[in-house]
């Protein structure tokens, strides 16, 4: 058996710790979630010839008095999670301000590895970065690293095992004389208690008491030697600010960081005078004070023309060959049940939903780079005061975009922000931006409506109207159920950096990889479910009855009419008739069939379900398949003020399954989760009942 | 001087940050506390939202609300000058670009 050697990666948001982990060689990368909560978790894996490195990247961090819930699973991995070694990584460009966080952990005397990010660009500046100078300093090794270029990378895995033989921990900090001697006298006081029977662990509890870490405060809050410590520590902060004239012992500590981190910085980077540089130029433009915002709105609309216009092009080849598939088997194969499951269930439906996937990653990719290149901040900056007159602050709208993507990583991405009432309003908010998954189904109406305006643009307008709607929801939800202000608004603008292609790429094969698998698995299943109770129970009186109605037939389409109508007749009586029967009453006033009624709530399981599910039931009475038959299909079956109220429910109503048990796994109040999953649907009810009956 | 009233382009040093705990231990962590030199980029439009950029690195965005309560002092333009902790100013260490 190898040993395992277990390393935290550690650091600031923004370092590019992501790209670092994705450009160790060899290295395998498995991503999960967080225990107990939905934070993304990725873990890797290197095997060498000595030693298992097992690599847990934590979400990034700005300092160790954590401010997000994000921020709070980061920290609380470092406490309470056994690790051999912390790999902190910082950006080169931001050093001072980085190594503040790393001056942090080094309180907790652990091995740690200093990796020092992006100094290609730093370089590219004329600058250097003396790495022997920042070991000598810090006493721990130090390797410089460039994702981008592959520099340094392959060391960190070197470095690791050496430092897992050596027995060497990094320096001590030693703050200011006044600091120190509270700092001992505390930690003896700690050491009464068995818990902090270790001279290394007493010292950093000591230190995160004086620096008024509450968490920390609650560990030592249940223990025998509380009164003792709590007494010790009340004349502790006192004196100390006092002493130094501050309004807290945090300020003292953090005040001592900087000058050490900002010296540290002094002796360890060596860069000229910094001239205007290339992000100040693009800022010029892009969040300028008043073409900033139309800009904005333009890249937007921008993306959505292209998602439709160019994921157009291989959509008739899809489709096509999806139809061709389908006749081919249907000869080929012995006529029956399977026959009939494959080629009238699974691949229409199939068909109907892959059809759209060039649409959806033509979106994830704009959403991808919108992110990565650091506009998203500049967005959210643009947006501050106008988010605050809805009762939002300016980090909410990163969570918003991204939920034009996928709701649940949106859900995820909300717990970046601190105040419980912000987070909850922003995700309940949520699912009025429309997801990528909703695309396909208004791809779908657009075509068989609204094929002579520009698709492009209504497809923005029914994002932005969605938006729109989030946003009023919003300020009601603030006035009504959620009274106060905002959190304050305060967001790091890093630098703009391109992406790597390869990073780009990556993602979008991880995108179409997870698609076609949903497709393939859930949305088969689903499908085979639709066909089964749409094909079932047979009715063998009705098929009799239009059998000798067909043969008495004279033309040719007097019988193919009439088969039509037999078609009809048996899926009406079928299962999936009755339930949709069954359901029709709340839809019929919105003008819905029972088809429709049937592929809307199907859409409650997945948005994808909606487009599959009536590829299937508009299929079934007809003879082309599924794809480009379907929008004519639904063009002849449903008239247009149904269609518009179809729209509505669609953009209102509640998001998936996935993206609800995410909802539920975040929000533990039943309360919350009980409005959550009704009133988006009365909305949509309403709406698309307005609508149907203003138009 | 308050930060909200600060000129664009214009340097000042920190003098104080008058916010409660939570959000004062965030921008410190962020790069902005006491002692460091920062200078205003721009504004949104309506004056809502600043883009700041702190001593000699990185970049943040505030809103208005919160730069009220951030006490700052002028300082000449022009040359690089940063406050260096118990060593009073240094001269060129770095220079910022807005």
């Amino acid at each position: 058996m190898l040993k395992t050697i277990k390393v935290a990666i550690v650091g600031q948001p923004n370092v590019g710790k992501s790209s670092l982990i994705n450009a160790i060689s060899n290295a395998k990368l498995h991503v999960g979630n967080f225990s107990g909560v939905t934070v993304e978790k990725k873990e890797v894996f290197l095997k060498t010839d000595l030693y298992d490195i097992d690599m847990t990247d934590l979400p990034g961090i700005y300092s160790l008095n954590a401010y997000t819930p994000e921020e709070q699973v980061a920290k609380n991995f470092l406490i309470n999670e056994d690790f051999d070694i912390i790999l902190n990584v910082v950006d080169a460009n931001t050093l001072s301000r980085n190594l503040i966080f790393s001056l942090q952990l080094m309180d907790m005397h652990k091995k740690m590895i200093l990796v020092v990010n992006m100094v290609d660009e730093i370089e590219s500046k004329g600058g250097k970065i003396d790495k022997d100078a920042l070991e000598s300093l810090l006493g721990i090794p130090v390797i410089l690293t460039s994702a981008k270029e592959h520099k340094g990378v392959d060391e960190i895995s070197t470095q690791i095992i050496k430092l897992k033989k050596e027995d060497k921990k990094a320096n001590k900090i030693y703050y200011d004389e006044r600091v120190e001697q509270r700092i001992e006298k505390l930690a003896k006081t700690l050491q009464k208690s068995p818990h902090f029977r270790d001279d290394d662990y007493a010292r950093f509890i000591a230190i995160r008491l004086l620096d008024r870490d509450e968490q920390v405060y609650k560990i030592i809050h249940d223990l025998p030697i509380f009164i003792e410590v709590h007494s010790m520590l009340e004349k502790m902060y006192k004196n100390l600010e006092l002493e130094f004239d501050e309004d807290s012992t945090t300020d003292i500590l953090s005040n001592e960081r900087a000058a050490i981190a900002y010296n540290l910085q002094m002796e360890a980077l060596n860069l000229k005078d910094e001239d205007e540089g290339m992000s100040e130029k693009i800022d010029n433009i892009l969040i300028h004070p008043i073409l900033g915002l139309p800009i904005f709105l333009f890249f937007m609309w921008a993306l959505f023309q292209l998602t439709f216009e160019l994921g157009n092009i291989p959509m008739n080849f899809i489709g096509e060959m999806f139809t061709q598939t389908q006749n081919f088997l249907a000869d080929f194969l012995p006529k029956g049940m399977f026959n009939s499951l494959l080629t009238d269930g699974v691949l229409p439906a199939v068909g109907a939903v892959v059809m759209f996937l060039p649409n959806i990653l033509i979106l994830f990719f704009g959403l991808n780079l919108l992110e990565q290149t650091g506009y998203m901040s500049r967005a959210a900056y643009l947006m501050d005061g106008f988010m605050k007159r809805f009762g939002l602050q300016g980090k909410a709208f990163v969570p918003l975009v991204s939920g034009f993507g996928c709701t649940v990583p949106a859900y995820m991405a909300a717990r970046t922000l601190k105040n419980p009432k912000d987070r909850i309003i922003t995700m309940l908010v949520l699912g009025f931006m429309s997801c990528g998954a909703r695309l396909p189904i208004y791809v779908l109406i657009i075509a068989a409506f609204f094929a002579n305006h520009n698709p492009g643009n209504v497809l923005f307008a029914i994002y932005i109207g969605g938006a729109i709607l989030g946003l009023i929801v919003a300020k009601i939800l603030r006035t009504v159920l959620f009274k106060g202000e905002p959190e304050p608004f305060v967001m790091e603008m890093p630098p703009y950096r391109f992406p790597s292609s390869k990073a780009l790429f990556m993602d979008l094969w991880i995108k179409t990889k997870m698609f076609l698998k949903k497709a393939g698995t859930f949305i088969a299943f689903a499908s085979m479910i639709v066909w089964f109770l749409s094909a079932y129970p047979k009715n063998d009186m009705i098929t009799q009855n239009f059998q000798t109605k067909i043969e008495q037939a004279k033309s040719s389409k007097a019988k193919a009419a009439l088969k039509n109508e037999l078609n009809a007749k048996l899926l009406e009586n079928s299962y999936l008739g009755s339930v949709g029967k069954f359901i029709e009453p709340v839809f019929a006033p919105l003008g819905f069939d029972w088809r429709m009624s049937v592929s809307v709530v199907a859409g409650l399981a997945a948005k994808e379900v909606v487009v599959s599910t009536m590829g299937t039931l508009y299929a079934v009475g007809g003879e082309s398949g599924a794809s480009k038959g379907l929008i004519s299909k639904i063009r002849e079956n449903v008239d247009f003020k149904a269609a518009v109220a179809l729209l509505l429910i669609i953009m209102i109503y509640s998001p998936c399954l996935a993206a609800m048990s995410t909802f539920y796994a975040e929000i533990p109040q039943w309360a919350w989760r009980v409005f959550y999953t009704i009133y988006p649907n009365v909305v949509a009810w309403i709406f698309a009942y307005s609508a149907y009956k203003i138009l | 001087m308050k930060l909200s009233e600060l000129e664009k382009g214009q340097r000042a040093i920190v003098e104080s940050v008058d916010l409660e705990d939570d959000i004062k231990k965030r921008f410190s962590s962020m790069g902005l506390s006491r002692g460091i030199i920062l200078r205003v980029c721009r504004r949104t439009f309506g004056s809502d939202s600043l883009h700041v950029k702190l001593d000699c690195s990185s970049c943040i965005a505030l809103s208005k609300k919160e730069a009220k309560h951030i006490e700052v002092t002028p300082i000449g333009g022009g040359f690089g000058f940063c406050h260096r902790k118990g060593g009073g100013y240094k001269k060129d260490c770095c220079e910022f670009g807005c």
